[in-house]
């Protein structure tokens, strides 16, 4: 049974979510209020997961839900100051640097600059401003299933988020660049939120990071955000987490919906984090949409992973790739799980999927499940899998050209690591995600 | 530079080697030759230092350079100045051919107490290299043998022995897998690398690659004991002769 707690009061579970709410002190009429009410109206009815139910039988989402939590939103009196992020992606080459400190935005740190035919801020202000308010109304939710328990949780906190489109045709070629900045204490609970619209024929450019700062030991970030693209759009997604400061509990429910002709290209990596479950969508929805989903995880310690990606092909013409990696050291558990599902009338669809994990300690376990389900009769599909250590007789190739075992090992896996970071369009997000794998992986310099 | 005196090894508890002989000086050239399954890629796989082969310590000696070959480590072999051009060179994705030989060569530097070299001095070498061995360049920057032709694959690990200048070099069946031009070529990197400080060892079926490389000995590996020595022209003998008779001699004298 999940507890969330009154930060003031006793212990409250899940179905006083109305007194929650009162002592959560939202708004009380903002934009928002028609949603969360929904989404509160419809919390009691969804049944919590548990280690039964198939899509969690691997991720110990028992250690989330028994925790006790108290909803916190913006500044609760940890770290109060912007964090740097120079080294990641100077603000210069961005068209807009945002922050977000436990959801709420932050305009004394971001920097807005203004592109024509392009929004960047804050999701209360678009639902506000009526020249945004109808996009927000007809997008917030049309992409994430409300009947998705964290979907729903995160809708009942509803307050602000992260809110970027590009208009018509709109091309928007330096990064728009996110930064979720969490940082609170133990036994809270933050709900940052995203919305993503890239219009007809428009093309964006997204970079998120996610910074993770003096967190309590059980502090929890339910995130969910949704990426919508029109017909013709593009978007170039990178997203990172464990870059700067490791996550302690992070769900996250990312999904995209792709009208025709559409292109994602999505980038997720998890470098670092205790327990980290990041849950990426993408519905093709209309003909020759096109999503390619990147991902790569390093996992150590006892940390625990869990990467489920569901790419659904409802229209014909579609094209997808899944290639995911993973690097499981010490003791961890990592999980991928990789569904694509082909309905009937998704004829011609070509979808590849491959998910490699280099396994580097006896002790880690990686479950690795690419699926596929497919109800139409003329489509290309394949997936593949692998888990294990570096293969015995590479090891031993390096090793009859006087390279160690040891460092064979770690050049391995930083070729394997760098395969994914080199495909980052962003040539200094590409630096810092490989200069991380660099320190992290890195023998002395031959 | 590497005496062999009474090698036994096994695999999976089957002894292959079974007794070898074997003495080799620098500047030499040795081609090992012999049937199917007489034991001549164990031979060099266990000088190379095999972990999967089991050596019997307790009866095989082997000195490599002044030192008990058996305790060291491959990768320690390859330091001194041991080489294995491999029958069937792996695939390394992820890993750049320049950077993997910069590596290599650096521990190998490392060891002989030499600076490193930086990525610049050594794109010169390996410029060089390649020129000797008539590869493109632009393999430099490809990954290690990934999706190289059986060709390609022996080429490069002739560019490898080129760049890292080794003392004893072995070469396991590298002539398998080459059609006629690519036989040639390796076969002319190889002369070109001959000197009066280098061994080579070669491990051949067949007698083809010693029309390019001429041997200075022959030596046939016969059920895991080399069983006839002599020169060039035993290699010869064997080509117009094939395996049948030095089977039928082995057999009776066994």
């Amino acid at each position: 049974m999940s507890h969330i707690t009154d930060q003031n009061a006793s212990p409250v579970t899940v179905d006083r979510l109305p007194e929650l709410l009162s002592a959560y002190s939202l708004p009380e009429t903002d934009h928002f209020c028609q949603t969360r009410q929904r989404a509160r109206e419809l919390f009691p009815e969804i049944p919590l997961p548990h280690a039964k139910m198939e899509d969690w039988r691997h991720f110990n989402i028992g250690a989330v839900l028994n925790g006790r939590y108290s909803p916190v939103f913006g500044s609760c009196g940890g770290q109060s100051d912007r964090p740097t992020t120079e080294n990641l992606l100077s603000a210069e080459d961005t068209a807009a640097e945002l922050f977000f400190l436990n959801g709420a935005y932050r305009p004394d740190w971001s920097r807005e600059r203004t592109v024509q035919g392009v929004y960047a801020g804050s999701l209360a202000r678009a639902a506000a401003d009526p020249a945004t308010s109808g996009s927000v109304r007809e997008l917030l939710g049309s992409v994430l299933d409300l009947r998705d328990p964290f979907v729903c949780l995160n809708t009942v906190f509803l307050a602000d988020g992260a809110f970027v489109q590009a208009g018509r045709g709109v091309a928007c070629a330096e990064p728009v660049h996110l930064v979720f900045v969490h940082t609170h204490p133990e036994g809270t609970v933050t709900f940052p939120r995203l919305l993503v619209h890239v219009g007809e024929q428009a093309s964006l450019r997204l970079v998120i990071t996610h910074v993770f700062a003096d967190n309590g030991e059980s502090a929890w970030d339910n995130m969910a955000g949704e990426l919508i693209l029109e017909q013709g759009a593009r978007l170039e997604l990178e997203e990172t987490a464990g870059l700067l400061g490791a996550p302690r509990r992070f769900l996250s429910l990312m999904g995209a919906r792709l009208n025709r002709d559409s292109s994602l290209n999505w980038r997720v990596f998890t470098l670092d984090g205790e327990l980290v479950r990041r849950d990426c969508r993408a519905l093709l929805d209309a003909p020759g949409a096109e999503a390619r989903v990147e991902g790569l995880f390093i996992n150590s310690g006892k940390n625990m992973m869990d990467h489920p990606v569901r790419i659904h092909h409802r229209a014909p013409h579609g094209i997808s790739r899944i290639t995911f990696k993973g690097v499981a050291l010490d003791e961890s558990r990592s999980v991928y799980t990789g569904k694509v599902l082909v309905e009937r009338d998704a004829q011609k669809t070509d979808s590849i999927q491959v998910n490699h994990n280099l396994v580097l300690s006896p002790e880690a376990r990686v479950e690795t499940r690419p699926q596929l389900e497919i109800y139409a009769d003329d489509v290309r599909c394949t997936h593949g899998a692998t888990a294990g250590p570096p293969p015995p007789e590479i090891v031993y190739y390096f090793q009859t050209r006087g390279i160690g075992r040891q460092q064979a090992r770690l050049m391995l896996t930083r070729g394997f690591v760098e395969e994914i970071a080199d495909e980052i369009t962003v040539p200094a997000l590409r630096m810092a995600v490989l200069r991380a794998l660099s320190k992290r992986f890195g023998e002395e310099e031959p | 530079m590497l005496t062999v005196k009474n090698l036994h090894a096994s695999i999976d508890g089957v002894e292959i080697l079974k007794g070898i002989d074997f003495e080799v000086k620098p500047g030499e050239v040795h081609a090992i030759m012999g049937p199917n399954g007489s034991g001549k890629s164990t031979f060099a796989q266990v000088l190379a230092g095999n972990e999967a082969y089991e050596v019997d310590e307790s009866v095989s000696e082997v000195t490599f350079l002044g030192q008990n070959l058996l305790e060291l480590s491959p990768e320690d072999r390859a330091r001194m100045g041991m080489f294995l051009a491999f029958q069937y060179p792996v695939e390394i994705p992820g890993i750049t051919n320049a950077y993997f030989l910069r590596a290599s060569l650096n521990e190998i530097r490392k060891f002989r107490g030499e600076d490193p070299l930086d990525p610049l001095e050594f794109q010169e070498l390996l410029e060089e290299k390649m020129r000797l061995v008539q590869m493109d360049p632009v393999y430099a920057e490809r990954f290690v043998n990934a999706g190289f032709s059986g060709g390609e694959k022996k080429r490069n690990e002739i560019l490898q022995l080129a760049v890292l200048d080794p003392k004893l070099a072995i070469l396991d069946e590298t002539d398998s897998g080459l059609d006629i031009d690519a036989l040639r070529i390796v076969a002319e990197g190889v002369n070109r690398l001959r000197s009066p400080e280098r061994a080579f060892i070669l491990v051949t079926h067949y007698q083809r690659l010693l029309n390019y490389i001429v041997p200075d000995y022959v030596h046939v590996l016969y059920k895991g004991r080399i069983v006839r020595s002599g020169g060039r022209d035993l290699a010869l003998e064997l080509e117009s002769r094939g395996y049948d008779w030095i089977r039928e001699e082995a057999d009776v004298s066994a």
